[in-house]
């Protein structure tokens, strides 16, 4: 009886090894199919570091999918940050900047093509090495999903496997819907997962890898992998979105979600909107009459609301792809009374990265224009004087106690107005070898006079 | 202790040198004489301190150093050590424990001053004598006394390191009225409000600072600064200071934008908006030289206190004239000196919201862009509270409630009571966030449990 358990035992475990086996040559099969469509990207991030106003760059990678035999490529959206708001890291387009590697290790320059709404894909376009050359691409199928379903996630190894293209099996344990339907996979998220490949159980590509991260105070504290499904990139491989490089609009006020518990307190007959929540001074919005605590609940006749965060964003994306100069209409509750206001959007005021600078080697320095978003980080008065971005470790400016965040008021006892101004003194200075330079700079609450020792000759 | 064993090992290395055994005996005797005269004196202070923090009022307790200076039975220590707390003990060179109160504290100087309960005290009260520490030279032979990391009736032994080590501001570690005493003589955490007493026995400096990694760099404030404060807090229970609102530079800083022979004075380099000096006229940029007929002068930064000090002692609202040279040209300014305020605002727990609050001093009121003169801030939030349900963030200054402007801890007290009476549902906070432009509705649901308004009792 002993032996016969034994045997059974045996022949069933043989049996399941078997199937697994013919399952898993049949993935392998699969992989080996897609795996052509399948490249890597790389591309450069440059960090500030905003501790002394340096940058510095880092080269990074990223799983892409060739979607058109012309070479379009569909990546994860951290490839090309956009706008990083003035902090962390930036990642803008520089020629040179994405580089796409092939599974037959063939590397090809590319350039940036456009960015999703949600920020979530990017495309990329393969620079050919001769015309009409054509590239492996993968169809995408928009099939239902369920969970318990099996789906294979091509993957690259690390570094130390020569990031080779691989593949891992994996199930779909749920379906969720919001803030767009994704499907979560009980696999283990890897460096090199996002925006790769997802296929089903036939072989066909679903979907493609979009990391689902948990934040807790700002820190990730763990992250699932999750499948953006066919369906939802369909049309944009179809349409791909083009940047277009022009400037975005601005009203100028501050947003926040309007929630029902709001509308309770403000006994407010509608329940839905988006709340104002600060109005900038002498802003497109100020000038139309807006005020902290409306209540915006339609734009240009379409009813908008705001229960979350996400919802704020979209809003904001909706503004700045407005025309600018082309006027708003919006319908919002002020003190329970309904009123129409028509705002005529502006192009929005230039960030710090755009902002002109002025830099000098001699002394050791660089520093930029006071732009909006400068003012309102350092809380300043007016627009005037230039911020010091960058100060070279014992340079000139250094050793006279030049900090980096500075505003520098007055050089030589005249007033700074502008970044125009700074450059003409500073010039003149130069020209007549001034020895030493007067400043007065803000530094917090307090100003502080510094002196320059100069050293024009150093070059 | 291994400080003395390596000095004495050295003496004894000295005698083999030609030291005779008598002149050890010398030294030893004036060592002992030293400590024996402010050993009975010294306290180590166990203050309760009442601390807000994570959205609660919480208690901590610590220790720290003083010393008896007065048979009534007044002890100096340190503000960081008294301030806040709710419960004083003191525990005698003979290991007698007694209760103190605090009389009153002085952040700006970070001196403080106790009474003990006298009551409690069972042998005579023996208290040290202050030295002139205007006389001391750098080299000179310290002694400090105190509970480093709380090991109580410690000594160390050094010498003057340093005799005006000039600190900057940074935080709330401010020192605009003194230079320090540097000693290398061991001084660690707990030795804060210990005396610092030289050869003679006499205290010549509060030891109240060390160095976070460095070795043998302590600092402590110079005892004729202390007897003045010390002085001061025992007539009015605080320090009351003038203010005009000027910020100085040494002169040194810009030598050589300086005419020759132009030397004396200091250089202004803020005016605060709205000031007795902005109002009478006194510009950034323009250099001091008299000021309540009485001439000013800083060519190094180590000159600065005295005139911060000079300025601050002035009789509150007293008329003064401020002379300056402004491109060379004389001008005189008269204006009215006004009180400088308190070094912090209060503090209060509001545990229906899950919040403590701090009221906002005018200079950070300032620094906000507040237009009110002052605001309350939010100094903490406790997880899963109504406010943190809310969304309230430590940082955001509280602008309005339920739309009405709040101003002072007190209005806003007035205003809980009402909420509190009428078990208002919901709250409407208009926060500003942070020091940036950028501000934010919170809606929350206070929770008036009885058991959250209720203090605790103290367990004894």
């Amino acid at each position: 009886m002993k032996t016969k358990k034994i045997i059974l035992i045996v022949v069933s475990f043989v049996i399941w090894a078997a199937v697994v086996k013919a399952d898993g040559k049949k993935v392998y099969k699969q992989f080996r199919a897609v795996e052509p469509s399948v490249v890597l990207v790389t591309y450069i991030e440059t960090f500030n570091t905003y501790v002394d106003g340096s940058t510095e760059k880092l080269e990074k990678f990223a799983a892409g999918v060739v979607v058109s035999a012309g070479g379009l490529v569909m990546t994860h959206g951290n490839v090309f940050k956009r706008d990083a708001g003035g902090y962390g890291s930036l990642a803008l387009d520089s020629p040179d900047r994405f580089k796409i590697t092939l599974h037959n290790g063939k590397t090809y320059k590319a350039r940036f093509y456009g960015k999703e709404g949600s920020e979530q894909l990017v495309f990329l376009q393969i620079i050919p090495e001769k015309e009409g050359e054509t590239f492996a691409h993968v169809s995408f199928k928009d099939r239902i999903t369920k969970p318990g379903d099996a789906v294979t996630v091509i993957d690259f190894l690390p570094d130390h496997f020569k990031r080779a293209a691989s593949f891992t099996a994996g199930m779909v344990t749920n379906v969720v819907d919001k803030p767009f339907r994704q499907y979560v996979v009980n696999i283990s998220p890897t460096e090199l997962m996002i925006g790769n490949l997802v296929l089903n159980e036939q072989g066909e590509a679903i979907g493609i890898i979009g990391l689902q991260e948990i934040f807790v105070f700002g820190i990730q504290t763990s992250a699932y992998v999750s499948v953006i499904p066919a369906k939802r990139l369909l049309p944009l491989i179809e349409d791909p979105p083009l940047e277009d490089g022009e400037e975005r609009a601005w009203l100028g006020m501050e947003i926040q979600p309007f929630e029902e518990k709001m509308a309770e307190y403000w006994n407010s007959e509608i329940k839905k909107g988006v709340l104002i929540s600060n109005v900038i001074s002498k802003s497109p919005a100020e000038k139309a009459g807006l005020s902290t605590g409306d209540v915006i609940s339609e734009y240009n006749d379409e009813p908008v609301f705001a229960d979350n965060q996400k919802d704020i964003e979209s809003f904001i994306k909706t503004v700045s792809a407005a025309d600018i100069g082309e006027p708003i209409r919006f319908k919002l509750f002020r003190d329970g009374e309904e009123k129409i206001v028509t705002v005529i959007p502006a192009a929005r005021p230039k960030s710090i990265e755009l902002a002109a600078e002025y830099r000098n080697e001699p002394l050791g320095f660089v520093v930029k224009e006071i732009t909006f978003d400068i003012s309102r980080m350092f809380n300043l008065d007016d627009m005037t004087g230039v911020y010091v971005f960058k100060i070279e470790q014992a340079g000139p400016a250094f050793l006279g106690g030049l900090k980096h965040g500075d505003i520098v008021k007055r050089v030589n006892n005249t007033e700074i107005m502008s970044i125009a101004d700074f450059r003409q003194i500073i010039e003149k200075a130069r020209g007549e070898h001034q020895k030493e330079l007067l400043l007065l700079v803000q530094r917090g609450i307090n100003n502080e006079f510094l002196v320059i020792k100069t050293e024009w000759e150093k070059e | 202790m291994s400080r003395i064993t390596s000095m004495l090992t050295g003496l004894l290395f000295l005698v083999q040198t030609g030291w005779a055994q008598d002149e050890i005996e010398v030294i030893q005797s004036a060592i002992f004489k030293a400590k024996d005269r402010v050993m009975p004196a010294l306290v180590h202070v166990e203050p309760i301190q009442e601390i807000f923090s994570q959205g609660v009022k919480q208690k901590r307790q610590i220790t720290g150093s003083g010393v008896i200076f007065h048979p009534d039975g007044f002890v100096i220590t340190n503000n960081h050590v008294a301030e806040k707390a709710s419960k004083m003990t003191c525990v005698l060179y003979n290991k007698q424990k007694v209760e103190a109160e605090v009389i009153g504290v002085d952040p700006f100087t970070d001196i403080a001053v106790l009474k003990l309960d006298v009551s409690q005290v069972k042998d005579e009260i023996r208290w040290a004598v202050f030295g002139d520490s205007e006389k001391l030279q750098p080299g000179e032979i310290v002694f400090a006394l105190g509970s480093p990391l709380g090991l109580a009736r410690s000594i160390s032994m050094g010498v003057i390191s340093c005799i005006d080590r000039y600190f900057e501001s940074q935080g709330d570690m401010v020192s605009p009225y003194n230079l320090w005493l540097q000693t290398d003589a061991a001084i660690n955490p707990g030795n804060s409000g210990g005396p610092l007493v030289n050869l003679k026995g006499e205290v010549i400096g509060i030891n109240a600072r060390g160095v976070m990694f460095g070795e043998n760099l302590g600092f402590a404030i110079p005892g004729n600064i202390v007897s003045d404060v010390v002085e001061r807090i025992l007539k009015d229970g605080r320090v009351r200071r003038s203010w005009i609102g000027l910020e100085f530079q040494s002169m040194e800083s810009i030598l050589p934008f300086l005419d020759e022979g132009s030397k004396d004075g200091v250089l202004v380099s803020s005016v605060s908006e709205g000031s007795p000096a902005e109002l009478a006229g006194v510009e950034v940029g323009d250099i001091v030289i008299e000021y309540d007929g009485m001439p000013v002068s800083a060519q190094f930064t180590e000159e600065l206190p005295k005139i911060r000090k000079k300025i601050a002692d002035t009789p509150i609202g007293r008329e003064v004239v401020v002379k300056v040279s402004r491109k060379g040209t004389r001008l005189e300014f008269k204006l009215v000196t006004t009180e400088k305020e308190k070094f912090e605002g209060e503090d209060l727990e509001i545990r229906e919201w899950g919040i403590t609050v701090k009221e906002m001093t005018e200079r950070e009121a300032k620094i906000a862009k507040l237009d009110t003169k002052k605001g309350i801030r939010v100094s903490g939030v406790k997880t899963g509270s109504a406010a943190y349900d809310a969304g309230v963030n430590e940082w955001e200054i509280i602008r309005t409630i339920d739309g009405v402007p709040v101003g002072s801890l007190e209005e806003m007290k007035m205003l809980l009571q009402k909420h509190r009476e009428g078990k208002k549902e919901l709250v409407m906070l208009y926060v500003q966030r942070g020091n940036m432009s950028s501000y934010h509705f919170s809606l929350l649901q206070p929770i008036y449990a009885s058991s959250l308004l209720e203090e605790p009792v103290d367990e004894d």
